[in-house]
């Protein structure tokens, strides 16, 4: 063996490299970082994609107009965005970066699971969320700087006494949803609505978001004869194969998504002729409101192709910026104080943050919210609800 | 092999310069490198089997046990940091037992088969039994380490910890290779019928060998749980079993070092690309010109450069006559 | 669980069984030649899928033009990996394995740069349901069944009738007396790297138009090719088809019954078990 090897010499060299490269957070001081981690790949892009577009358009518009104006001085928004992939850890990680090496003090954070890990931190470093995420406890005193910046199941399920309105003929529901703390939430709040407005819950299931072959537990579900099968939180390509096989096993009811999906992903897989009728809640195809129209002209010139969740995942934008203008200060804690008091215009009109009966404190967004059917593969704008609390 | 003075003249600035690290670095690579000691722990710790002859891709579920037990005990029960590291390293040796007694006799990819398929048994196991580990939503509110009652808030106190852990087990694996235990590791390895020929009781030092992995694995769990406060069933899959091996034979398996440089190389490799695609690419690349152009591991370029370097003076030397 | 719900499982599990089998296959064979497992098979399973999203879907070159051209491609890929990983190892198990691994993972990572972010879905080939015992199945699930009937009769007649074949065979049996009776036993493992590759890739062509496409997706058809090669006895491939039936079988009927993720869980237990007490599986040789 050849005499004198040094067994340290890489931790020697690696150390030494990266005190060389560390990089201080000393940027330019008239500019706010805003942190971002999303899934930007795998299933869930459909959904980390166009949140995150939708966060940097609306900023870029804001500098383009001169920035930020906090008290005489002019700020440029900045973001600094991550791909989880909605692996949980990944987004542990990453937030963690964001927070301890890009040293944001702002973020939107996208998935139920993601946030409710990085509770902790983000509490303890008292960095300002605001949130696309269903889970339970996420809204609660105990995360003042959290705000969710989307409808969540306590509000969507406002839905379901207009499907028992217009279609009272259906009377036996089946869920199924993730299994993981967005998909547990969505099904206790969302089951516990239905029986309380006299639907029998038929079905309860929940599948490991890795999954492809669903016909195991569509076969559960079916044997059940739902009348409709309500599809809780799950991302669009889930959506589809969902779908898709459960025609093919026979189900020839409705379906129907509470939270956020792109149905035109949906029928493209699952295709057209099975998703007719399909009522779903956050994306709309047509008709679209004017403001929205040069919402679509905007985006699709900055990115090359229109994506529909961006209207109602851009609400992150909207507030933070009507907030850091009426707290006229960049600190979290002032900002925050500033949301539940302002209100701004989303894409869908007046917005405001609230819920405090519900949730003990009013973080969550109240607006009137977008529920669409599909018809001829084209999601139909059918009626706009406020949530029922306010 | 004793501790050569040249070793021991490197050794200490390494040292050195790791106990100065948190007071140039920031937080964020203060928590980079403990996790680079912990996986020093796992690559360090799956050496003895590997020297065995003992192919295990399934280093990772002992970590999971580790991790998942200290974390539950903290977290649930309020258990203090030592004795929830105990606890864990234990139930990770004693599963470990459970799997690697029966296995004893598999050779070769046999053996290297039943890892695999318990590191997947773990998971969907950590997975599954939603009530305790919260499943596929992760286990969070894990506590902080502990020493003597004094919580370890912040980053750097948690890196010390982990130096301290890994100097540790790093130098109770030292003194075994360097032992007659080690001694007969190696013979196990080289030429298991052999040994046995010469009355060597293979399968119990070869059981040693596991054991002692699936302790310091455990080990390396618990630290990361109430490092990282956040658990999460896939983490500790076939994937990480698979890093953990390849340390092992990218850093080299001659030499007692060769996990150390490996995994410190391949974690600090990946850091500039984290979160990125490129940081598996590069990775894998690094895995495969090691084992196709290095099949020592890192551990031998040095000499491997050495030798270029004698080859090309003396051929200087010599004019060449070769077109 | 109603019988009519057991029938439609079994029929579903004999579907995916099938290309479950095509992995199987591959492995087998490589494994029986060369005592390796190709840790890279899920990665091959999944270009096989995204040549026929390619080929098939955005060129419109019609179907099983492109099936037949994604098992060429990747067989001459499997051959030209055995040339430059496999043969410059010199065939030491370990080393091989993790080559082996470290392209599976750098293939996996580069399909996200190359392929893009999103998952793809292939519309389906053969659209319809169709009546089968008195439950629904898709006609695309079902048309799996005769395709890869098809290959692994191919299969079987390339390993028993031709000349390649017996020196595959011979290689399987005893390696340094097949290299003195002239065979150049470099050049057959090529082949059987060709044909184990081909094979994985068939099977994820298969799927392709059923499930969707990402650069993971070989991952799980991977583990329980394995589940299959360990019960069929490693190296035998009739061992391979038989076990690939089975776990087809009692994977969809037992995953309906408790869950797939559970399914997968008792899989991975008995085949512990069997490794433990009753390695060589159902045909394999003694460990």
């Amino acid at each position: 063996m050849r005499a004198g090897f040094s067994p340290n010499w890489a931790a020697l060299l690696g150390a030494a490299a990266l005190i060389a490269g560390s990089t201080g957070s000393g940027l330019a001081a008239d500019v706010i970082k805003f942190g971002i981690s999303t899934p930007l790949s795998g299933p869930a892009a459909p959904w980390g994609i166009p949140h995150k577009n939708a966060i940097e358009l609306i900023f870029d518009e804001t500098n383009a107009q001169g920035g930020l104006d906090v008290n005489g001085k002019k700020y440029k928004l900045d973001i600094v965005a991550y791909d989880h992939k909605y692996v949980i850890a990944e987004g542990v990680a990453t937030v963690n970066r964001l927070i301890a090496k890009d040293g944001v003090k702002y973020i939107s954070v996208l998935g139920g699971s993601v946030v409710k890990a990085i509770e902790e931190p983000v509490n303890e470093s008292r960095v300002l969320n605001l949130p696309l995420a269903y889970a339970d406890g996420l809204v609660s005193p105990k995360n003042p700087l959290t705000f969710h910046a989307f409808p969540s199941p306590p509000e969507t399920t406002a839905f379901w006494k207009w499907i028992k309105e217009k279609h009272p003929q259906i009377k036996r529901v089946a869920t199924l949803s993730p299994n993981d703390d967005t998909g547990w939430w969505s099904i206790k709040v969302e089951t516990n609505f239905v029986e309380k407005l006299g639907y029998q819950v038929a079905a309860k299931e929940f599948f490991e978001r890795s999954v492809t072959d669903f016909n195991p537990v569509l076969l559960r579900i079916l044997a059940q004869k739902p009348d409709i099968i309500s599809v809780n939180a799950a991302p669009a390509g889930s959506v589809g194969l969902i779908i898709k096989q459960a025609r093919e096993l026979g189900f020839k009811g409705r379906f129907v998504h509470i939270g956020q999906c792109d149905t035109s992903v949906v029928a493209g897989i699952a295709g057209k002729a099975n998703v007719e009728g399909m009522w779903v809640h956050g994306y709309v195809q047509t008709p679209l409101p004017e403001k929205i129209k040069s919402w679509q002209a905007r985006y699709t010139k900055r990115y090359g192709e229109w994506n529909a969740t961006s209207i109602d995942f851009a609400n992150p934008a909207f507030a933070f910026v009507a907030a850091v203008k009426k707290a006229q200060s960049v600190e979290p804690k002032k900002i925050a104080e500033a949301l539940r008091t302002v209100e701004f215009d989303n894409l869908w009109g007046k917005a405001h943050f609230g819920g405090k009966d519900y949730y003990g404190v009013g973080n969550q967004i109240i607006y009137p919210m977008p529920f669409s059917e599909v018809k001829d593969g084209v999601a139909n704008l059918v009626v706009q609800l406020l949530p029922p609390h306010d | 092999m004793p501790l050569s003075a040249r070793s021991a003249a490197a050794v200490i600035p390494a040292l050195a310069l790791l106990l100065a690290l948190p007071l140039v670095g920031g937080d964020y690579y203060v928590h980079i490198l403990a996790l680079v000691f912990t996986n020093v722990i796992l690559a360090a710790s799956l050496r003895p089997s590997l020297t065995c002859g003992q192919l295990n891709i399934g280093h990772s579920a002992f970590m999971s046990v580790g991790a998942y037990t200290s974390g539950l005990l903290a977290r649930n029960l309020g258990v203090p940091f030592e004795v929830s590291l105990l606890a864990g390293a234990l139930l990770a040796t004693a599963v470990g037992l459970v799997i690697g007694y029966p296995s004893l006799r598999l050779r070769g990819v046999y053996f290297a088969m039943v890892t695999v398929a318990f590191v997947e048994v773990i998971r969907l196991i950590a997975q599954l039994w939603v009530p305790l580990t919260r499943g596929m939503s992760g286990l969070s509110g894990i506590p902080k380490p502990s020493i003597l009652g004094t919580t370890l808030v912040t980053k750097t106190s948690q890196y010390y910890l982990a130096l301290v852990l890994m100097l540790i087990v790093l130098l109770v694996l030292y003194k075994l290779e360097s032992s007659r235990l080690g001694f007969i590791w190696k013979s196990i390895g080289m030429s298991d019928n052999l040994a046995q020929s010469l009355g060597i009781n293979i399968a119990k030092h070869k059981l040693i060998a596991f054991a002692l992995g699936c302790f310091f694995a455990g080990v390396a769990g618990a630290y990361y749980a109430h490092f990282i406060r956040f658990l999460f069933p896939p983490e500790f899959g076939f994937l990480m079993a698979t890093n953990i091996l390849v340390y092992n034979f990218v850093g080299g398996r001659g030499h007692f070092a060769g996990p150390i440089v490996g995994a410190v190389f391949l974690s600090l490799l990946s850091e500039p690309f984290r979160g990125s695609p490129y940081e598996t690419i590069f990775f894998s690349l690094a895995m495969l010109l090691t084992i196709l152009f290095l099949p020592g591991g890192l551990i031998t370029l040095p000499g491997k450069l050495a030798e270029l370097r004698q080859w090309s003076t003396t051929s200087a030397a010599r004019p060449s006559t070769a077109a | 669980m109603t019988p009519a719900l057991f029938v439609q499982s079994a029929v579903i599990g004999l579907s995916i069984g099938s290309i479950y089998i095509l992995m199987a296959l591959g492995l087998t064979l490589m494994f029986g030649m060369m005592h390796i497992i190709n840790f890279a098979h899920g990665a091959i399973y999944m270009l096989g899928a995204f040549v026929i999203y390619y080929v098939f879907f955005q060129w419109g070159v019609p179907y099983f033009a492109a099936f037949v051209l994604a098992m060429l491609l990747l067989g001459l890929f499997g051959y030209l990996v055995e040339r430059s990983i496999y043969r410059p190892i010199k065939g030491g198990v370990e080393p091989t394995l993790v080559a082996l691994l470290a392209l599976t993972t750098f293939l996996q990572a580069a399909g996200y740069p190359v392929f893009g972010p999103l998952d793809k879905h292939v519309p389906p080939v053969f659209a319809g349901t169709r009546n089968v015992l008195g439950v629904m199945i898709s006609v695309e699930r079902l048309m799996i069944i005769p395709v890869a009937g098809a290959l692994v009769v191919g299969l079987y007649l390339f390993i028993n009738k031709t000349r390649l074949g017996a020196a595959m065979r011979a290689i399987e049996q005893d390696k340094e007396a097949a290299a003195l009776q002239g065979i150049d036993v470099h050049v057959v493992n090529g082949l059987a790297f060709a044909v184990g590759f081909a094979l994985a890739a068939a099977s994820g062509a298969l799927m392709a138009p059923i499930f969707k496409l990402d650069p993971m997706m070989g991952e799980q058809p991977l583990l329980k090719a394995f589940i299959i090669i360990i019960l069929g006895g490693l190296g035998s491939i009739p061992g391979a088809i038989l076990g690939g039936l089975i776990l087809g079988l009692i994977d969809s009927i037992v995953a309906t019954a408790l869950g797939a993720e559970p399914a997968f869980l008792l899989s991975f237990v008995f085949i512990i078990l069997l490794l433990l007490f009753r390695p060589s599986g159902l045909f394999g040789h003694a460990a």
